[in-house]
Formats: C-alpha cells, sequence, structure tokens
C-alpha cells in the first residue's frame, strides 16, 4: 500500500511540482544572459567610453541579479507552500474523506506523503545549486571568454588542496557531513510543515489557521534548538583541543543541521502519527 | 456470530457542554438494510464518522467484524460521505484507477456499467460535472465495492426525486446480499420502502432499534409515521 500511496501522491503534485522545476531553468537562463551580455558590453573598450549604455548595462546587471535571488527564494518557499497546502487538502479537507477511509496505517499515510513531498523539496535544493554553479560558469565565460582550460582548473585545485592541507581540514569528513544534512534536511522540513498543520486539528475552529501558527511555533521550537547545538559543537571543540582542525566549525555545523534535523523531525513524525491515530476530528 | 458491528458505550463529546453522541450501546446484523434516522444534530452523522475512523469516540468501542477501526476494517466498509470528495481536474477514469489499487473488492466492469447506464463519460473531468453527477459518481464507486458494510451517510438529500430513485435502484440492485446497508437519512418516506430495521437516534442518544415490520405490526404505522409521532416538536 505504500508503494500505491507513493505513485499517486507523485502523479497527483508531478505537474505543480514540475512547473516549479521548469521555472528554476528558465530563471538560470535568463540570469545568464542577464551577466554575460553586460559584462561582455561593458569589456568590449569603445563601450564603455559611453557613460549612458554602460549605466544601462549596469542597471539590467543588477535587475537581473536581484530578479534571479528573489525568484529562487520564491521557489523553495513556494515549493514548501505547495506542499503544505497540498497535505492539507488531501488530509484535512474535503479530500481527506478518502484519504483518511483508505485501507492503509497512519505511518503508511504519513511516510509516503513526506517521502514524495522530501523527494520534490531535495529537487528544487538541487535545482537551485545548480542553477547557481551555471550562473558563475556563465560569468567566468563572460569574463575569460570561454570556459577555465585544464591546467588553470589544476592550479586552481592545487591551491585548494595546499590551502586546506594548511588549515588541516578534512574534505572528506565535511562532504559526508554536508551530504547528509542535505539529505534530511527537505524531509524534516517537510515534516515540521505537516505536523504543524496537523496540531492545527486539534483545534475547535479555524484549523488552518491554527495550523499556521503551530508552524511558527515548530520553527522558533527548530531554532532555540539548531542554537543549542551549534553552541554545543563550538564548545566542545574547545575542550577537545580539536579547535586548531579547520574543518571541525564547518562539519560542525552540518553535524548540528542532521541532529536538529533527525530530533525535529521524529519528533513531529510521533506528533502527527499520535494525533491521527487518537485525536483525528473530521468535523 | 451473525454481529458484523458492534458499539459498545460510545460517547463522542466535542467539549463538556456539546456530547455529539452519547453512550450508544448497539450491534448490527449482517445482510440487513438499516436506516439510520433522526433529526438534524442527532448524532447521526458523528457515529457514521466514528465507524469510518474519520473521528475518534471519546470514550467506548467500535468493532467491525469483531476488528477495532482501523487500516483493516476500512477494506470491510464502503462509505458514502455527505460531502463530495471528489475535486480537482482528475478525470473519472483515473479516480476508477484509485479505487481498483486501493481496494481489493471493487469491480471496475461494474463502475463503468453503472457510468454508461448514467451517460457519464469516464475522461470528463471532476470539476467539469455538476455537484449531482460528481454525488452520482461517488455513489457509484462505493456500490462498486463488494463490501462487508456499505455506510450511506444522506445519500438522497440535495437531489431531485428522479435521482432519489435512481440512487435507490443502485443501492438494492448492487450491494453484496451478505452485507449490512446502513443508510443515513431523515428523508424517510423515499427509503421506507427498502429498509429491514431502523435506528432511531435523539440529542445523541439511541431512542430505538427494532425492525421495520415490528413498527408496522405493533404500531399500526409506516415508519414515516412513527418518526413523526417520535420526534414531533
Amino acid at each position: 500500500m505504500l508503494g500505491k500511496i507513493i505513485k499517486y501522491e507523485f502523479k497527483d503534485t508531478s505537474k505543480i511540482c514540475g512547473l516549479i522545476l521548469l521555472v528554476i531553468a528558465v530563471m538560470t537562463l535568463i540570469g545568464a544572459l542577464g551577466l554575460i551580455l553586460p559584462v561582455k558590453f561593458m569589456s568590449d573598450e569603445r563601450n564603455f567610453s559611453n557613460d549612458l549604455s554602460s549605466g544601462l548595462w549596469i542597471m539590467m546587471l543588477t535587475m537581473t541579479m536581484i530578479l534571479y535571488v528573489i525568484m529562487l527564494m520564491g521557489v523553495t518557499y513556494g515549493m514548501m507552500i505547495y506542499q503544505g497546502v497540498h497535505f492539507y487538502k488531501t488530509m484535512y479537507s474535503d479530500e481527506g474523506y478518502l484519504t483518511q477511509t483508505l485501507p492503509v496505517t497512519k505511518h503508511q499515510l504519513l511516510i509516503g506523503k513526506t517521502l514524495v513531498a522530501g523527494i520534490w523539496y531535495l529537487l528544487v535544493m538541487i535545482c537551485v545549486g545548480i542553477s547557481v554553479v551555471l550562473l558563475v560558469l556563465s560569468l567566468a565565460v563572460a569574463l575569460n571568454e570561454g570556459l577555465p582550460s585544464s591546467s588553470e582548473i589544476m592550479e586552481f585545485r592545487q591551491g585548494m588542496r595546499e590551502g586546506l592541507t594548511m588549515m588541516n581540514f578534512r574534505v572528506t569528513r565535511v562532504v559526508i557531513s554536508a551530504i547528509l544534512a542535505a539529505l534530511i534536511t527537505p524531509f524534516s522540513t517537510m515534516l515540521m510543515i505537516f505536523g504543524a498543520l496537523t496540531i492545527g486539528q486539534l483545534s475547535g475552529k479555524y484549523k488552518a489557521l491554527m495550523g499556521i501558527l503551530a508552524y511558527f511555533g515548530v520553527m522558533i521550537v527548530n531554532m532555540i534548538l539548531s542554537n543549542i547545538m551549534q553552541f554545543i559543537f563550538s564548545f566542545g571543540s574547545i575542550f577537545t583541543a580539536r579547535v586548531v582542525e579547520g574543518s571541525t566549525g564547518v562539519a560542525g555545523a552540518y553535524d548540528s543541521a542532521i541532529i536538529v534535523g533527525l530530533i525535529m523531525g521524529g519528533g513531529m513524525y510521533f506528533i502527527s502519527h499520535y494525533i491521527l491515530t487518537k485525536r483525528l476530528n473530521m468535523e | 456470530m451473525n454481529e458484523l458491528v458492534e458499539f459498545l458505550g460510545v460517547t463522542k463529546s466535542y467539549d463538556s457542554k456539546k456530547i455529539a453522541v452519547d453512550n450508544v450501546t448497539l450491534k448490527l446484523p449482517k445482510g440487513k438494510i438499516i436506516g439510520l434516522l433522526g433529526p438534524n444534530g442527532s448524532g447521526k452523522t458523528t457515529l457514521i464518522k466514528m465507524m469510518n475512523g474519520l473521528l475518534v469516540p471519546t470514550s467506548g468501542s467500535i468493532r467491525i467484524n469483531g476488528v477495532p477501526v482501523g487500516a483493516q476494517t476500512k477494506a470491510m466498509v464502503a462509505y458514502l460521505p455527505d460531502r463530495t470528495y471528489l475535486t480537482g481536474n482528475k478525470t473519472v477514469s483515473h479516480i476508477l484507477d484509485y479505487f481498483v489499487d486501493f481496494y481489493a473488492d471493487f469491480s471496475r466492469e461494474r463502475a463503468e456499467q453503472m457510468l454508461a447506464n448514467l451517460g457519464i463519460d469516464p475522461s470528463a473531468r471532476m470539476n467539469s460535472l455538476s455537484k449531482g453527477t460528481k454525488e452520482k459518481v461517488q455513489l457509484i464507486l462505493v456500490m462498486s465495492r463488494n463490501a462487508d458494510l456499505y455506510v450511506l451517510d444522506e445519500p438522497i438529500a440535495g437531489v431531485d426525486p428522479a435521482a432519489r430513485d435512481y440512487i435507490l435502484r443502485t443501492i438494492i440492485n448492487n450491494y453484496n446480499p451478505e452485507a449490512t446497508v446502513l443508510i443515513s437519512t431523515h428523508l424517510i418516506s423515499d427509503i421506507e420502502q427498502v429498509l429491514d430495521e431502523v435506528v432511531f437516534m435523539r440529542y445523541g442518544k439511541l431512542v430505538l432499534y427494532t425492525s421495520v415490520d415490528n413498527i408496522r405490526e405493533e404500531k399500526g404505522k409506516s415508519v414515516d409515521a412513527y418518526f413523526r409521532e417520535v420526534f414531533a416538536c
């Protein structure tokens, strides 16, 4: 049954989520063009002497970058909001009368919905990352009139390696922590949204509004817990004399994100499951 | 064991002042068409929602085929709620796929036959259908299951008399004879002829549970007339 829930969740959400990913692709293209064209124009000495036109190009560059950043933030929050609305609609509105009476366990329902929503959110995160990398590369192309040569890349890698070795930076350790944090965060984010909306169901009236308020409450708890974890990791490193290790701070930030994600995600999952089994109130 | 549904001291209260269902103890047998009757606010829908796991009783327990309400009982119960859950731009055919996947007792063939009888296009999108047609599709989905228990909450409310006849015919012709059909309504005269037994509820309490024949023989009245007598304002 879990497989069937996942199948229909993907079917139901693929149109909107696919559109969000398409928006990222289009914004990347616009952002890259908005970066390459002004840089190319201004790098031409003949054009640089023209104050008015170079001013317009700078304005265009700035506007494109502002729009790009706003759009990327928009799609990230847009995906979160869409997943929250979809969860609420299918679980607690009229559609919930079908979802909640399916012959599936509450665990299957919660896991299915969280997995699909988390995967879409992870995809958005990956696409945003790729978009930023492509934008940086397009800037490099605009400045050098070509991609960096293999010798330039080798030189950059060598420099990085020497720098990191000097700082006693354990790259593998940081990369593993970063990947784990990137994998856990989308799912814990979705569980926090779903959990807050489920807590809102405990209210007699204004369930949706109470769900939104509960989300702000969950966010505050999440922030407090993150700060405590960050403090523990940085404070701990002083006593264990690992402060000399350059990677400790970076890895510690990722480690704390992993722990907070697991605590908050796990906590919200069990709260949601408890409410769904013991306190469900489809009035 | 002939009991299909067992309510044992079931109470549902939203707060100390609002008790929707008050200490109901009742056993419903297999193979009967039972009317759950009562005026508005008598607790019929609340009782039905608890049977389907949409509400959790404050106290007491409900068992279907001896099993507490949960994923297992949902596979045995075909539930028609008092509202439309078919929304969005999904096609009727997509909804049929959904039911085929989730309910082992769902007959796609029977559903398509009923859709054809009503002239409903399986490729039609839900948001293009009228409210009445959506209700018919929903009824078809429910009655295309080979369930142990059919729970129909106000299936004939808000539809014209011709549609009422069709709905009642659909229920009578399609339900599994081994199963029990529980129909909640306050439009008694329309469904009286199909009922075997009735449950009367008022202010969340069970007032009466008896057979239709009993009412006719002992009281010398139709169920509708007796209902009006019991619930006279």
